[in-house]
């Protein structure tokens, strides 16, 4: 009909409701890179959303914490290699994940983030809503936007040295140790050190 | 004027056909479609030959028709709206009543009955109110059962665009929502905030509900402040109150033609008396919509500014410009940091 009704209150907060961005946040502690990069690409597009088409800008905010922590298969950490090529002479370097982890814990979650929102001009600025913290600290102001937790991939499982005198006493046990028997795994071995020549000459050490 | 209208009485003929009334005479439909001013035209007054169609007949306007009309539609809407609504304060259906019936939208349902065109008035073209004028003196005119046939065909129909909630936007909707709970026996009428996200960024939302003694979510909504979403939940529960949900069935056609609307005559309760006196039950004007907000990209700047800025620093982008952009900014070579190390690539 001729006459026809603008936008409503109702419509515009709902609206809002529906393209406003999500803050969610996950937990990298012992979770597989591969898999955690997968999700969270995923929220990162929108893709878990009933509205997502590639060129509805619907994606939401992740926020990784614990990513020192985060994990790999077997021995994939000496094994993964990322490889850089900045298209210049001398310029390529294939480089293990452990060496990019060892310098900054966060680089290696972005690149399987970064990996899994596939090779398109989009995942610039897709990656831009994801903030990696290197432990579980996180600033008051990116705190205060979170809203929803996701759950993570994969399950965390107890160290052994987390389990309380209690919790020991109460498992299961096929065989009991004698009085004096030695359990070195308790507790890891502390690093005792570089070995260092002493000086002809020196007297302690 | 073109051919169109050179044979007016035939005209008249197909459109009381059109409108389902054709036992009306064609005098009494030549003065409801005659406005005061059309005695006025300058060749109907000189009596000029071949003057606009349909000068000779009738010397008749439809002022009165228009006023007697006006109550007919009137009367026949508020009993519709009552039957469905009987849980809305006449307020509500007072509101609906006004814009439905006022000149915009009664102008739109004439132009789509082709009365524009059969309108006899002064200027041209067929100005808002002369076109609605005509059609409020075309229920002068009807039966009081044609009147409401009248209704229910053209005028409910509207009802589909209309946003209950903004065509009575109350100004302080809280607190009548509590006075209306408080005389159901409530006690306590709390607003709390469900979920947030982005409460720092540039789109933050809430989702408020009110929640009637601790337990019952009346009403919830969205916004992108707490005193918003706490506004919209307030205005949502009323409208539940109300019973004005996204699901309610509006009767249309036969079916709201079958239905005695005869019964609902009677006004449905005031919700000034319903509140106590101290409530503001006004509306909300529009000078109150558009108050001027806080600069909130100012704002937002100057808290990036303090408190991002201070802990995190300045942005990657900025900080590592040389990797950015590919080219030198100073003229240097950067052949030193061409090849890839871990300190380099994290």
């Amino acid at each position: 009909m001729s006459f026809r009704r603008g936008v409503s209150r109702f419509d515009r907060v709902n609206q809002w409701l529906q393209f406003s961005r999500q803050w969610h946040v996950i937990d990298a502690n012992q979770q597989d890179a591969e898999l955690l990069g997968d999700k969270v690409a995923r929220y990162l597009a929108g893709k878990h959303k009933p509205i997502y088409h590639p060129k509805t800008d619907c994606g939401d905010h992740v926020v990784v914490t614990n990513c020192k922590d985060i994990a790999m298969q077997g021995f994939d950490w000496k094994h993964t290699i990322y490889k850089f090529n900045m298209e210049y002479p001398k310029s390529k370097a294939d480089i293990p994940a452990w060496q990019i982890h060892e310098y900054d814990p966060c680089r290696v979650a972005f690149l399987s983030i970064y990996r899994s929102l596939g090779n398109n001009l989009l995942r610039r600025r897709l990656i831009q809503r994801l903030h990696l913290f290197p432990d579980s600290e996180v600033p008051d102001f990116v705190r205060k936007n979170i809203g929803s937790q996701l759950r993570q991939v994969q399950e965390v499982v107890k160290r052994s040295d987390e389990y309380t005198a209690e919790e020991r006493a109460a498992f299961p046990r096929v065989v009991k140790f004698t009085e004096g028997h030695v359990v070195d795994w308790e507790k890891s071995i502390p690093n005792p050190g570089r070995h260092t020549k002493p000086v002809p000459g020196q007297k302690d050490k | 004027m073109c051919t169109f209208f050179r044979d007016y009485n035939s005209e008249l003929f197909a459109f009381g056909h059109r409108i389902g009334a054709p036992e009306i005479s064609e005098n009494d439909y030549v003065k409801a479609l005659t406005n005061e001013s059309f005695f006025k035209r300058a060749d109907v007054e000189q009596d000029v030959e071949r003057a606009q169609p349909g000068a000779e007949i009738g010397s008749e306007h439809n002022g009165d028709l228009v006023r007697k009309g006006e109550e007919k539609l009137s009367t026949w809407l508020k009993r519709y709206l009552r039957f469905h609504l009987s849980k809305a304060p006449e307020e509500l259906i007072e509101a609906v009543d006004s814009h439905l019936l006022d000149d915009e939208c009664l102008a739109g349902i004439a132009s789509h009955l082709g009365i524009d065109h059969l309108v006899r008035t002064k200027e041209f073209p067929v100005s808002q109110q002369s076109s609605a004028d005509a059609f409020r003196a075309l229920a002068g005119v009807f039966s009081d059962e044609k009147v409401k046939n009248l209704v229910i065909d053209f005028i409910v129909p509207q009802l589909v665009d209309i946003d209950f909630a903004d065509i009575y936007s109350l100004a302080d909707p809280l607190a009548v929502l509590t006075d209306i709970l408080k005389s159901e026996g409530v006690t306590e009428i709390e607003p709390r905030l469900l979920r947030s996200a982005g409460e720092n960024s540039a789109e933050p939302i809430f989702v408020a509900a009110i929640y009637a003694d601790k337990k019952r979510n009346v009403g919830q909504s969205a916004g992108e402040s707490t005193a918003i979403a706490v506004d919209m939940a307030a205005r949502e529960a009323l409208l539940r109150l109300w019973d004005i949900t996204s699901d309610k069935v509006l009767f249309f056609g036969d079916r709201a033609a079958s239905v005695p609307l005869e019964q609902y005559s009677q006004p449905n309760y005031s919700l000034t008396k319903k509140c106590s006196p101290g409530t503001n039950t006004s509306l909300l004007s529009d000078s109150t919509t558009s108050d001027p907000t806080d600069n909130l990209i100012e704002d937002a700047v100057l808290r990036y500014r303090n408190v991002v800025d201070a802990e995190v620093g300045k942005s990657y982008t900025k900080r590592l410009r040389h990797k950015f952009s590919r080219g030198s900014l100073a003229k240097r070579s950067f052949r030193y940091l061409v090849k890839p190390k871990p300190y380099t690539v994290a």
